[in-house]
């Protein structure tokens, strides 16, 4: 049965606090200190967000096969839990990295969606996170499901390799690489050049949103144990009925 | 600066974008905090079948 931590609460609380503080300052800096690029323009200031929700949703998929991999050690449902909310708040994540994607393209590519290999494989991944949560909730045996979850977000991370990779292997993507090594840039010097102001407030932004991520991932963790502190209370009650 | 931001282009990609996130990661949070608030509503009608349970 899960117990109260108050001391994790107002953890949990001085990390809600200070993810907005560090979404206000963020968007104080892409709005007010980042210059609009030359030919881009505004469009440009999409691509914040864009990677900071990439990299705070492969922070939580990472996160979710480092429980899963715990909770087929240890069979501990702390770790299924884990693996559940940040999966779940990791494809929220995923999906405002997929939508700004689009909206910059529109501008940039002349269209809202080509099927350039990184579109493909990220659509992929969201989809395997999505079945995901769908599969989940179709087995009904706890244990069963677990294991199966377990299992899954582990396997499941091969598409965020293959996502992460593909735009440093493939020369036919027109999808840019910010930095690191790639077919098109092999001294990982990346496609932009980019101002002392824009590689700060991208840093600063990749920073905001990964906190961002593991603060919501967390109250999801919350929510789950409550659920499920509830569940047991109803049961002992019907029992004793 | 904000004079040369609002003069640059596609300034209504950029609000699409950031409302569009705003949108989605509301709707995360959202749901978080409604279904909290739903646990807490059962939780008090448990406490007072418990209540109601004891003599």
């Amino acid at each position: 049965m899960t117990t109260y931590h108050p001391n994790r609460t107002r953890l949990l609380n001085m990390m809600t606090y200070i993810s907005m503080g560090l979404v206000f300052l963020s968007s104080l800096m892409v709005f007010a200190y980042a210059r609009p690029e030359a030919l881009q323009g505004n469009a440009q200031k999409i691509f914040y967000i864009h990677l900071g929700t990439f990299f705070g949703s492969f922070v939580l998929f990472s996160v979710a096969v480092v429980g899963g991999i715990q909770f087929l050690r240890t069979r501990n449902n702390k770790w299924d839990i884990l693996g559940l909310a940040t999966i779940e708040v990791g494809l929220g994540f995923a999906l405002v990295n997929i939508v700004t994607g689009s909206i910059w393209a529109r501008p940039i590519w002349n269209t809202w969606w080509t099927w350039d290999p990184r579109l493909l494989t990220v659509t992929i991944m969201w989809l395997t996170y999505a079945a995901y949560m769908m599969l989940r909730s179709g087995i009904e045996d706890p244990e069963r499901r677990r294991r199966f979850a377990a299992v899954y977000s582990i396997l499941a991370f091969s598409s965020v390799i293959l996502t992460v990779v593909i735009i440093r292997i493939r020369p036919d993507t027109i999808h840019p690489v910010a930095g690191g090594p790639s077919v098109t840039s092999p001294d990982a010097s990346g496609d932009f050049n980019m101002s002392p102001r824009v590689v700060q407030t991208l840093m600063f932004s990749i920073f905001t949103y990964i906190v961002v991520s593991i603060t919501v991932a967390w109250h999801r963790i919350r929510l789950e144990n409550r659920a499920q502190y509830i569940q047991s209370r109803k049961v002992e009650l019907l029992l004793n009925a | 600066m904000l004079p040369i931001i609002l003069a640059a282009k596609y300034t209504e990609y950029m609000l699409l974008g950031y409302g569009v996130s705003a949108l989605i990661l509301g709707i995360v949070i959202g749901s978080i905090w409604w279904r909290y608030q739903m646990l807490q509503k059962d939780e008090a009608l448990l406490e007072q079948l418990e209540k109601e349970e004891k003599p």
